[in-house]
């Protein structure tokens, strides 16, 4: 299942609670947009990001939050919920936060996906290299006899390289990478994100995850996240790739739901 | 505004019931009258003064907080108008001109909501309000700390004025003590001097003298004997007497003397 399809399946769960079975409970978000809140937000940043050149292009400015997902990254010190949107199939707003402070909320649309079919197209998106190891012959009497040495060979998968570019189709435009520093290759970050949807169902999605930015003006930015995602699995079943762009938390307004919990 | 009538104020406007103790309980305190317990007193309402200050200090801190955000929000807002603008002013399809007329619409009635009617939050409009709490809450925070500061003042002289009081009294204490050890000490002189009669010649003296008349005494027998071996020409044992002290201590040979030097 590709994942606009896992998050288009959550968003059309129903759940009528009855007194002998309540709504489940509802995960506490900031801003409290918790599952079955509603969200709109202002047109000035689609303008701002389309003015300056930005890829994003329209974003739909009234939502439903249909499932929130949350994980932590840098060992734990940024907490982010990813706030599933019902306007922006596989698209979320995402707020960080450092402790009790929200440091960056971006709205993030469904950029493409790739379901690479097999290992070499796995490779070019996540090959963490190899390191340097003998080669053995079978020998006289079958006793194992070094051959030689293959060297070290560089990982070169496409994310957690320094630099990523936009589709061909849009100017293959480069994103510099913001997580990690040096000009090489890193390995991409593994969080995991737990998302519950409006029915209280869990998923585990395992991440191999990078984040790339561009400047679009001095103060605004255009963001691409990119991660091979396997949903409740160690083995990706595709690579998602996000485009998104930085919203003032005074653009966006939520409407709880009733029963949405306080946000400690 | 005194401090006190900005109290006066507060203490009615904003502090109910408590604040009118307060006000009443700080312009009542006399520093220079103040027992202990009145100080004690006091300084409870200086706390409960702190903690107002941490509350303005808060109030500051989030009106500075919301202003700035507006602050934000206009700016990217007008940013998104000047866009608007040269997006109506570049469009050739009427259609597409309209839409974008729309969004700007969208986009003016932020900026005047946030702006008010001059667009820039300096006449009215949320940026404004959002100036005007700010300006508010640091004039309270000013005024409270200000109180603090005379009351901290009033509290150390009340407190300086209450130690001296009791240094004087410890003071007085010792005086008195020492006065009544100095009239017990007179009295028991005057009880020794009654005692030794009505010529006022101490014991000691008196021992004195009759020790030398005594040696006098003993002098002139001594004298008479040796009259008796001697056959001296004396009558009287005064003259005696000085004869042979005369003759005891002989004259001093000034040339020893000199040869000494």
């Amino acid at each position: 299942m590709n994942f606009a399809t896992l998050i288009a399946a959550m968003a059309k769960k129903k759940f009528m609670p009855t007194p002998q079975v309540p709504h489940p409970a509802r995960t506490p978000a900031p801003l409290r947009a918790s599952q079955g809140s509603a969200l709109e937000i202002e047109i000035i940043p689609m303008i701002l990001a389309k003015a300056n050149g930005g890829l994003i292009g329209d974003v739909p400015t009234d939502h439903t939050v249909v499932a929130v997902g949350q994980f932590t990254l840098f060992d734990g010190a940024v907490r982010y919920y990813h706030i599933y949107l019902s306007g922006l199939n596989g698209g979320f707003l995402s707020i960080g936060m450092r402790g009790t402070a929200i440091i960056e909320t971006r709205l993030y649309r469904l950029y493409t996906e790739v379901n690479p079919s097999d290992s070499e197209e796995w490779a070019f998106w996540l090959d963490s290299g190899e390191p340097a190891h003998d080669e053995y012959a079978t020998g006289f009497g079958g006793i194992p006899v070094k051959v030689g040495t293959t060297p070290a060979r560089e990982a070169d998968g496409y994310i957690g390289m320094p630099v990523m570019n936009s589709l061909d189709a849009d100017g293959s435009k480069p994103f510099n990478r913001s997580w990690g520093s040096g000009d090489k290759r890193i390995e991409p970050f593994t969080p995991i994100e737990t998302v519950v949807d409006l029915a209280g169902d869990y998923t585990r999605l395992h991440h191999r995850m990078m984040h790339y930015t561009r400047p679009l003006t001095d103060k605004i930015a255009e963001h691409l996240l990119v991660s091979a995602v396997a949903e409740d699995s160690i083995y990706p079943s595709g690579v998602i790739l996000w485009l998104g762009m930085d919203v003032d938390p005074g653009e966006l307004k939520v409407f709880p739901a009733t029963d949405t919990p306080a946000f400690p | 505004m005194s401090n006190f009538s900005f109290l006066e104020h507060m203490g009615i406007a904003k502090m109910g019931h408590i604040g009118d103790q307060l006000t009443t309980a700080i312009i009542n305190f006399d520093p220079t009258t103040a027992s202990e317990v009145d100080i004690a007193t006091y300084k409870e309402k200086c706390d409960s003064i702190e903690h107002k200050i941490a509350e303005s200090e808060t109030a500051v801190a989030t009106a500075n907080t919301t202003m700035t955000n507006l602050q934000a929000k206009l700016d990217r807002a007008c940013e998104a108008g000047k866009a608007m603008k040269a997006a109506i002013n570049a469009a050739t399809d009427n259609t597409v001109k309209t839409q974008l007329i729309e969004q700007a619409n969208v986009v003016m009635t932020q900026i005047k909501q946030v702006g008010g009617s001059s667009l820039d939050g300096l006449t009215d409009g949320d940026l404004f309000d959002a100036k005007d709490d700010l300006a508010r809450a640091q004039t309270t925070l000013t005024e409270w700390k200000n109180v603090h500061v005379q009351m901290i003042g009033q509290l150390k002289s009340a407190q300086g004025d209450l130690k001296h009081a009791q240094d004087d009294i410890a003071r007085a204490q010792r005086d008195k003590e020492r006065a009544q050890a100095r009239a017990r000490q007179e009295e028991a002189d005057a009880g020794l001097r009654s005692g030794l009669g009505a010529s006022g010649t101490s014991p000691a003296l008196a021992a004195m003298q009759a020790k030398a008349a005594k040696l006098k005494e003993d002098a002139r027998a001594a004298t008479i004997h040796a009259d008796a071996v001697h056959q001296t020409t004396h009558s009287d044992a005064d003259s005696i007497i000085a004869d042979v002290l005369a003759k005891g201590t002989p004259a001093p040979n000034v040339l020893d003397d000199l040869n000494k030097l």
